[in-house]
């Protein structure tokens, strides 16, 4: 790999006297995940310093699917696929959004979290870095906010050369608000009152977000013959912090 | 800026970019925008309009045509060209405000994405190339003779044109007819000259038998090469729409 990238960086450099460029391609590798127990922040490191030091044009992750069974194999229920999308996640923060591996993960946790992406798991560490002014904000800083990605970033600034943004402006021009309109104001302003600005209130909707999105598998239709003990039970697997689903019914109906 | 007089009629025009272009040029010298524009083809007599015919005129267009890319910029063109091939309500009103705004505003037009119908015509010509880079990878051709190849299409969008120039330039060698099913065009190329026409009268061949072996062996191939744990059938169809697996060899 070495050889490879050192014979690029020269062969770039006698672009001019040869036509012929070595490796025009570049070069990628490929990781295959899961199989062993190495945290997500050892597997980003690695990456990271295939990108800086040997130049690399991608790596790229797979989740680890058992072919052939065997008791020095490990056995996997499945392939760790929703982990190989947070791992290709973090790859672009690396390549695209001016990223480094230790403001996504550290020591403490080196895992990224299952339910929110790296960069919304990023922006909810570091409140103090938000909300951005989308009218001031500059491209990196735009880059930073959860939800809106390399192409709304550009047509932001494109757009706000000839009028100053709101949130309808923002929807009219396709940015995807959903995560992006807690870590943002326009023209001084929250969407919502600036004191629910805060890591609970924010992480909250997010995760209820989710929720939404996703089917859940642990989500069990109550009945009445369920008896007492049973419901009980349940309730402990449910984290009492999250809203579900049954809790906005009730808030639309006046229960709560 | 915005000195146009919205008048209360209904403009209809003969369905080509000729006639659009000639209406740009009549609503520019009496500074008027009109209410709804229609199309010949699609039109349906209401007695609540007041309905004018925009004759097409070729030297209105071409000085339209000349002057968008003299006064305002090629962008401007190709922004509106290419929107005028999407399939979206109400095109015509939001090209016709574009260019209209184009010659005032100047080359800027382009970056005020704020005003809806900048934004508008933008996100079709959006659509309408992101379509035709999509049928780029999912056209699949069949032989039904001998070095003469036919795909047919149902796209949402007028592609075909986009379409052809690329095909004439990945297969030079070969005589190939793309067929458009929702709008019954086609696109035939013979080696050295494309011609797009309307294709209610052409009869199609069966596919030759050598043909039929090949399918077999890609739908084998597309079926052994698909991993199972790896399944993601959300995914697959943001890449190729339910919508287009009517012409899919291996979907069928």
């Amino acid at each position: 790999m070495k050889y490879i990238s050192q014979n690029i960086a020269i062969s770039k450099q006698e672009k001019s006297i040869y036509k012929e460029k070595f490796v025009p391609a570049g070069q990628t590798t490929q990781l295959i995940v899961g199989a062993t127990p190495e945290t997500d922040l050892k597997i980003m490191k690695l990456s990271e310093s295939l990108y800086n030091s040997l130049n690399l044009k991608r790596v790229y992750y797979s989740a680890y699917v058992s072919v052939n069974n065997d008791e020095n194999l490990p056995a996997l229920e499945a392939p760790p696929l929703l982990r190989e999308n947070r791992l290709y996640q973090a790859d672009w923060l690396l390549r695209f959004y001016g990223f480094k591996i230790d403001d996504l993960l550290d020591e403490s946790h080196p895992n990224f979290h299952t339910l929110l992406d790296p960069k919304c798991d990023w922006a909810l560490r570091h409140l103090e870095n938000f909300p951005v002014e989308i009218n001031k904000a500059d491209y990196n800083t735009l880059l930073k906010v959860p939800g809106i990605g390399v192409i709304s970033a550009k047509r932001i600034i494109t757009a706000r050369r000839e009028f100053n943004l709101n949130f309808e402006n923002l929807k009219k021009l396709g940015i995807v608000l959903k995560r992006a309109r807690y870590f943002i104001t326009c023209n001084g302003k929250y969407f919502d009152s600036i004191k629910s600005f805060n890591q609970n209130f924010i992480t909250e909707n997010l995760l209820f977000l989710e929720r939404l999105s996703t089917p859940q598998s642990n989500y069990i239709q109550t009945s009445l013959f369920d008896t007492l003990p049973k419901a009980q039970e349940l309730s402990y697997n449910f984290d009492k912090l999250l809203p579900t689903k049954e809790d906005k019914q009730k808030c639309l109906t006046g229960m709560l | 800026m915005f000195n146009w007089n919205v008048i209360n009629k209904t403009y209809v025009y003969d369905g080509t970019f000729e006639g659009l272009l000639s209406m740009v040029f009549d609503c520019y010298i009496k500074k008027v925008i009109p209410l709804r524009i229609v199309s010949k083809n699609t039109l349906e007599i209401n007695f609540l309009d007041s309905i004018e015919e925009i004759k097409t005129d070729n030297i209105k267009a071409k000085r339209i045509f000349d002057g968008m890319h003299k006064n305002i910029s090629y962008d401007t063109l190709y922004n509106s060209y290419y929107a005028f091939l999407s399939e979206a309500k109400e095109k015509e009103i939001n090209i016709l405000k574009y260019i209209l705004n184009g010659f005032v505003i100047g080359p800027k037009i382009n970056t005020m994405l704020s005003l809806d119908f900048v934004f508008a015509v933008c996100s079709m010509r959006k659509r309408m190339l992101g379509e035709a880079h999509r049928f780029k990878g999912l056209l699949r051709f069949s032989e039904i003779g001998s070095n003469l190849f036919y795909a047919s299409i149902h796209p949402d969008n007028n592609i075909l044109e986009n379409l052809g120039h690329h095909f004439i330039r990945r297969l030079p060698t070969q005589n190939f007819i793309i067929h458009d099913k929702n709008r019954n065009i086609a696109f035939l190329y013979n080696t050295k000259e494309y011609k797009i026409i309307d294709s209610s009268c052409i009869v199609i061949p069966n596919i030759s038998k050598g043909e039929r072996k090949y399918q077999e062996l890609w739908t084998a191939f597309f079926k052994t090469i698909a991993i199972k744990e790896r399944s993601n059938s959300r995914l697959q169809m943001q890449y190729m729409p339910k919508k287009y697996w009517q012409d899919l060899t291996e979907l069928q």
